[in-house]
């Protein structure tokens, strides 16, 4: 299924958490990983998974139920577009927010990007130090738009009613 | 008949080989041909009508048209009369698949760089916020120095990307009507912080002009930022930068000049000729915080918008930025 942006936020998040817990994160690059890793566990306190590929990535967030998936977009084998292509499919997964990471973020890609439905794009190099705070703020605006959404529905719901 | 052939077209512009010409007649019709010629005629029959009214204008005139380059230069009788035109041909295919392949080669090195500097970039990051540990004195001053270099290093990538973008016409500008006062107000208050830095203040003194130009807010945004962080760099501590903006010429009131003066020492007689030149920088202290592409992505932005852009310098004084832009109020 190929998503809108509001077709993705349709489909609402899986666990409407008040804090961001468990950020999942799918890189080919094990010093990316490290980097990463050092950056939300300890600068912004999360509780971070990591896998080097797209297949070990989609088996852990089946197994740990992230809150939040932040995917490398040029992997070898199976890239971030195809397993986020998966994710999408899944009925357990296709609700984690999921922000792509780049080194090449034209306006063009990132377009195609937003059109795909990913909560949101970091672009490489990132700031370790301001990491946590980047993410954390995407998935706290993706959270928000889904409570409006829910909010919305139900008055047009008890409109009709 | 003399052919004007010119032969200082080096073989890294063309394919090489034999010169191709042709002749036309007056009115642009193909006369005679060479073999060299053969696989472009159809160019050589399809001169444009403005390419021969230039040549004739001119005397010679070389341009691209139809995947050549052509030298194209009227022929003359003995009474001045024009009696055609000889053209000399250059494909231009070679080239241009060398350009592409030259662009695809740094986007893809600026990438394969990313990569690595994200690691180093992101390692030295946190090693120096000291959230993994306090270091010890020295090895935190040395750390210091590491990271400032790979920032530059991704300032370099990034500014190489950009222009590779530029030239490969990937980057669009969006042209609209665009407010100077606005647009320098803006400007003013973005760059601020970075003035600081140096203890230099930007100010736009004088009235309002009340023009607007043909322009690409962002981007002119980016141009003014480029503009106003060169000369915050080259200005003594404690000097103004002054931000301006007025009709460009008395006598042609359709262009508007933003110009950006500051009071450094001027730019030396033998770096003018390269202050737009990729990696050129005419050195000092300051100036090595800059990427040495700022003023080449500056001047492919506004010419991009349509614009062009020049300096005035005086050795000692200062020197003023400026460019042109097509107004529309």
């Amino acid at each position: 299924m190929r998503a809108t942006p509001e077709a993705a936020l349709e489909r609402g998040v899986h666990s409407m958490r008040s804090q961001l817990q468990r950020v999942l994160c799918i890189d080919d690059n094990a010093d990316i990983l490290e980097i990463v890793k050092l950056a939300l566990e300890v600068v912004g306190g999360y509780s971070l998974a990591v896998c080097r590929s797209g297949e070990s990535g989609l088996r852990k967030a089946a197994s740990w139920a992230p809150d939040l998936v932040l995917l490398d977009v040029m992997m070898p084998g199976m890239d971030g577009l195809a397993t986020l292509r998966e994710l999408q499919e899944n009925p357990m997964l296709r609700d984690i927010p999921v922000l792509f990471m780049t080194a090449s973020v034209t306006v063009d890609e990132q377009e195609e990007y937003w059109r795909l439905g990913v909560a949101g794009v970091i672009g490489k190099p990132f700031n370790p130090l301001t990491l946590a705070h980047e993410v954390e703020t995407m998935w706290r605006l993706t959270q928000e738009r889904h409570l409006d959404m829910r909010r919305e529905r139900e008055l047009a719901l008890a409109g009709q009613g | 008949m003399d052919f004007p052939i010119s032969g200082d077209m080096c073989d890294e512009d063309t394919d090489g080989g034999m010169a191709a010409i042709c002749i036309l007649d007056d009115v642009g019709m193909l006369t005679s041909w060479n073999e060299a010629s053969a696989l472009m005629l159809g160019a050589a029959a399809e001169v444009p009508d403005e390419v021969l009214e230039k040549a004739v204008s001119l005397g010679i005139y070389e341009t691209e048209w139809g995947g050549v380059r052509g030298l194209v230069q009227p022929l003359r009788g003995r009474g001045g009369e024009l009696m055609g035109y000889s053209v000399e041909l250059w494909d231009m295919s070679g080239k241009r698949a060398r350009e592409s392949r030259s662009r695809e080669l740094v986007s893809m090195v600026s990438h394969e760089l990313r990569t690595p500097l994200t690691a180093i970039r992101g390692a030295l990051g946190l090693m120096t916020a000291g959230v993994l540990g306090a270091l010890p004195e020295k090895a935190h001053s040395v750390a210091v120095i590491a990271e400032r270099n790979s920032e530059r290093l991704v300032r370099i990538v990034n500014d190489i990307l950009d222009l590779e973008k530029l030239e490969a016409g990937k980057i669009t500008v969006e042209c609209v009507p665009v407010d100077v006062d606005e647009l320098l107000r803006a400007a003013v208050e973005a760059n601020a912080p970075y003035g600081d830095k140096f203890g230099v203040r930007f100010n736009v003194p004088g009235a309002p002009c009340g023009a607007s130009v043909q322009g690409d807010f962002g981007r002119l945004m980016q141009v003014l930022g480029n503009l106003l962080s060169n000369a915050a760099k080259f200005s003594p501590a404690g000097s103004e930068v002054a931000l301006r903006a007025r009709i460009a010429d008395e006598t042609d009131e359709t262009k508007v000049r933003i110009e950006v003066e500051d009071h450094g020492r001027g730019i030396p007689e033998e770096f003018r000729r390269r202050v737009f030149m990729r990696f050129a920088q005419a050195g000092g202290e300051r100036a090595s915080v800059g990427t040495g592409l700022g003023l080449s992505i500056t001047q492919a932005l506004v010419e991009a918008m349509g614009g062009r852009i020049g300096f005035e310098t005086e050795p000692g004084k200062g020197t003023t930025f400026y460019f042109d832009l097509e107004r529309t109020k």
